[in-house]
């Protein structure tokens, strides 16, 4: 293997906005309205990108485990502000026990991945702590947002027969125990499912990332594997800690639904 | 006058944040007593009953149970010797049977056990035609409403608190309902309160009758 990597101009780049111009087009055809939505898009994608891009030269560059940490603290405190952008009820409390709940998870999770499997030395080298870690923020953030949802909603359609077993002298836990098992699972299904279908349907993109940058196919797919049982572990682990942390918050101390 | 098992003083109670419900309660129940309140819809009859198993608490004044303030209890000591039912009988997925053993699965319960042959008792007892292993969900409402109260019954708490129990039901069920509770009075030492929109018929057994009007509670006789 190991056929050159070829670098892309920027003009080569800039050539496939040509492609969102031909969307942009059925756009106006079409009157979907989405032009203003396919320019900002395409502008932020360019933006953001070049940013995240200088970042991580940066912070590879410099390789302070501190820095590490910020950078790796700042993208959870994002992905917790995102879940609560996408979680519709407003009345329990959970950003700050949310946060605190993945930002405990993940860092467990990444912590294992670097010194047990991927074995990098030091711990924090960013090249491997920071995409790694961003994958799993990513993923998991979802799963948090759907169980969180599936909770919620869960209460409100249950709230007759939770009643009625706090009213015969259930607590909490024991009110909820049906509904907590079905938000952790809502959660956990699509990177179980991921499993299933992963190298089938398609090459997942951290290993096509990694073959277009010229990555042998039999080591792209040790990570492919490694992230893919990550994933599953640490969806699981950040919703059931984030979960948990819901539930106190959805029961007063005295045994009454919140919501 | 009955040993007193509650004791308001000064209770009041607005919801958090919003409009004051109930004001200045002050009365006294005794143990065994049959205590009716009656009151328009949204007069605050539930929030009143649910006082006693504090899913509502009070915000101002004290209630005393047993001349304890009840906030000292434990809140499971509570919800186990006071039972609030609501005014929709609500019967979970499964059989009969089902429906009646669940709650002795909860902590608070562990020190009893599911009897079927009490259980079956009290079936006879509410005459309810079904046997232990029907489906819940296929009762009319009337038989769903006396599951409930068996429900409770096996429970053997100390204090019913029945929330408007006839209001779904019709004439006949709703004189039974009436019926079982008196006689449930005289055979045992349950003190039942009782919210109810309409009048009742309580043949045989002295009642206190309470109206919630305007906030706050008058004694009708």
């Amino acid at each position: 293997m190991n056929a050159e990597i070829i670098n892309m101009s920027w003009l080569n780049v800039a050539v496939t906005t040509f492609i969102v111009a031909a969307a942009g087009l059925c756009s106006v055809l079409l009157k979907l309205r989405l032009e203003k939505d396919l320019l900002i898009g395409t502008i932020r994608t360019f933006l953001q990108l070049i940013l995240l891009g200088y970042v991580l030269k940066v912070v590879f560059a410099v390789n302070n485990p501190l820095i590490v940490f910020l950078l790796f603290s700042f993208m959870i405190f994002f992905a917790a502000r995102i879940i609560s952008g996408r979680v519709t009820e407003k009345r329990v409390p959970y950003f700050l026990p949310v946060l605190a709940s993945m930002f405990l998870s993940y860092l467990i999770i990444n912590l294992f991945v670097m010194a047990a499997i991927v074995q990098v030395d030091p711990w924090y080298m960013p090249v491997y702590f920071i995409p790694i870690g961003g994958m799993i923020i990513g993923n998991s953030m979802n799963a948090i947002a759907i169980s969180m949802n599936n909770w919620f909603e869960g209460l409100k359609k249950d709230r007759g027969r939770i009643e009625l077993f706090l009213s015969l002298g259930a607590t909490p836990v024991e009110s909820s125990a049906e509904n907590f098992k079905s938000s952790v699972k809502s959660g956990m299904i699509p990177s179980i499912n991921a499993l299933m279908s992963v190298g089938i349907v398609s090459i997942p993109g951290m290993m096509t990332g990694q073959i277009l940058a010229g990555t042998d196919p039999m080591i792209a797919i040790k990570y492919q594997i490694i992230i893919m049982l990550l994933l599953v572990g640490s969806t699981a682990l950040s919703t059931v800690f984030a979960l948990h942390i819901v539930r106190r918050l959805s029961f007063t101390s005295n045994h009454q639904l919140k919501i | 006058m009955h040993n007193t098992l509650f004791r308001f003083r000064d209770v009041s109670f607005n919801y958090p944040g919003g409009s004051s419900v109930l004001e200045d309660l002050n009365l006294e129940i005794g143990a065994n007593e049959l205590f009716l309140i009656r009151g328009e819809s949204g007069a605050g009859k539930s929030t009143f009953l649910q006082l006693f198993n504090r899913f509502c608490d009070s915000g101002n004044g004290v209630i005393l149970y047993h001349g304890r303030d009840i906030r000292e209890y434990g809140i499971e000591k509570i919800r186990k010797s006071i039972i609030y039912l609501p005014q929709i009988p609500h019967v979970i997925e499964g059989s009969v049977e089902d429906n009646l053993r669940f709650p002795f699965s909860f902590t608070v319960h562990r020190d009893n056990t599911f009897d079927a042959s009490r259980a079956e008792e009290w079936l006879d007892y509410f005459q309810l035609q079904v046997s232990l292993r029907d489906e819940a969900l296929k009762l009319s409402v009337g038989q769903k409403q006396r599951i409930s109260l068996i429900r409770a019954m096996l429970l053997e708490p100390e204090v019913l608190l029945l929330d408007e129990p006839g209001s779904a039901l019709d004439e006949a069920n709703k004189k039974l309902i009436e019926q079982k509770i008196e006689s449930l009075l005289r055979s045992s030492d349950v003190t039942v309160l009782m919210a109810s929109h309409s009048t009742v018929s309580f043949a045989h057994t002295s009642y206190r009758d309470f109206e919630i009007k305007n906030r706050t509670l008058k004694e009708l006789k």
